[in-house]
């Protein structure tokens, strides 16, 4: 038999405090004879003992100093919250200046260019240079990220 | 303060009518330190327990504390309050079980041959040490969750509906898993005697 209706009863007497002296013969005999409720009432008397004797002794802080603790670890994430932001803005403008100066310059060396070299052997160069700027600017953001929020 | 009381007794559960009529809303530091003073002791014991490991009960206790005030939650009242508590006591706790399986187990706190003198001392003593060894021996075999489950059914006097809130399963579930946990839990208990 794996449950008894009597379980509960039986756990309501330990939990209370009662058993085994503080309950009737009933149901003494019943859990001597039940084993669902042998069961329980070993285990339940060992862990409501257990937590009875732990729950005096428990080593907890008071309650000013953790309510201390955590209104401080709450300020410092918040901070570091807002240092994140402002760091991504920053790169985010840097970035942002890079291009510009990148597209300026870019601009002047293509009309020198396109005044010196060949219109055949343009594509041959600027190409690649373009993907990679591309894939740097497509990247650089990203690696910004990751570089401020490794905490 | 009592503390004898388990947890679905009034020291954790019992809260007078103005405390009710602050609501169950965010935390002020009144409530805070109010809830905190009902429940600590009982979530210290149970990170303790369902770890194994007293010293890492004490950092998680902190941790446990500042996500639920952080989390800033409505609650419906105490015993949801409380539950929404022991859930994140749950979480956190799983998370430095999973911890510790990957850098090793640690070592056991109680070392039989080392205190024999303190055995000897007083058999009642002796007793208490025996059954309370024997019981962290027979719960540090048992699947974290298994822990959890037997701690706040029998330590606790949880519902099932509650232990289903906390653990994160079914509610139907609760009561085969119970069973199971109770069994093995039996089973390491009786092989040891």
């Amino acid at each position: 038999m794996s449950h008894c209706p009597r379980e509960q009863e039986a756990l309501d007497l330990v939990r209370a405090g009662r058993w085994p002296d503080g309950c009737d013969d009933k149901i003494r005999a019943h859990v001597a004879a039940c084993v669902p409720c042998g069961e329980c009432v070993e285990i339940a008397s060992m862990l409501t003992a257990d937590y009875r004797s732990a729950v005096r002794t428990a080593p907890v802080p008071t309650s000013g100093l953790v309510w201390w603790r955590v209104q401080r670890r709450a300020r410092e994430d918040a901070a570091r919250t807002v240092a994140r932001v402002v760091t991504m803005v920053q790169g985010l403008s840097v970035l942002l200046g890079i291009a510009v100066a990148v597209g300026i310059a870019g601009a002047d060396n293509l009309k020198r260019t396109l005044a010196m070299v060949s219109v055949t052997t343009l594509p041959q160069w600027s190409i690649p240079l373009l993907l990679a700027i591309t894939v740097w600017l497509a990247l650089a953001p990203v690696a910004v990220y990751f570089a401020v929020s490794g905490d | 303060m009592t503390h004898d009381l388990v947890m679905n007794d009034a020291s954790l559960t019992g809260v007078d009518q103005k405390t009710k009529a602050a609501a169950y809303g965010p935390m002020d530091e009144d409530s805070f330190r109010a809830f905190y003073d009902r429940t600590s002791r009982a979530v210290w014991v149970y990170l303790a327990r369902v770890t194994g490991d007293r010293q890492l009960a004490d950092d998680l206790l902190q941790e446990v504390f500042y996500r639920f005030f952080r989390a800033n939650a409505t609650h419906a009242d105490e015993a949801h309050r409380r539950n929404s508590l022991f859930c994140f006591a749950t979480n956190i706790a799983r998370d430095a079980n999973r911890r510790k399986v990957r850098s090793g187990p640690a070592p056991l706190a109680l070392d039989l041959e080392e205190n024999a003198d303190l055995l000897r001392i007083d058999e009642r003593v002796a007793e208490r040490f025996e059954a309370s060894t024997d019981l962290a021996r027979a719960m540090a075999q048992l699947k974290p969750m298994q822990r959890e489950m037997l701690w706040l059914a029998y330590a606790l006097g949880s519902s099932h509906a509650e232990i289903a809130e906390i653990v994160g399963i079914r509610s139907g579930s609760v009561k085969i898993l119970l069973l199971r946990a109770r069994r093995k839990m039996a089973a390491l208990l009786g092989g040891k005697r």
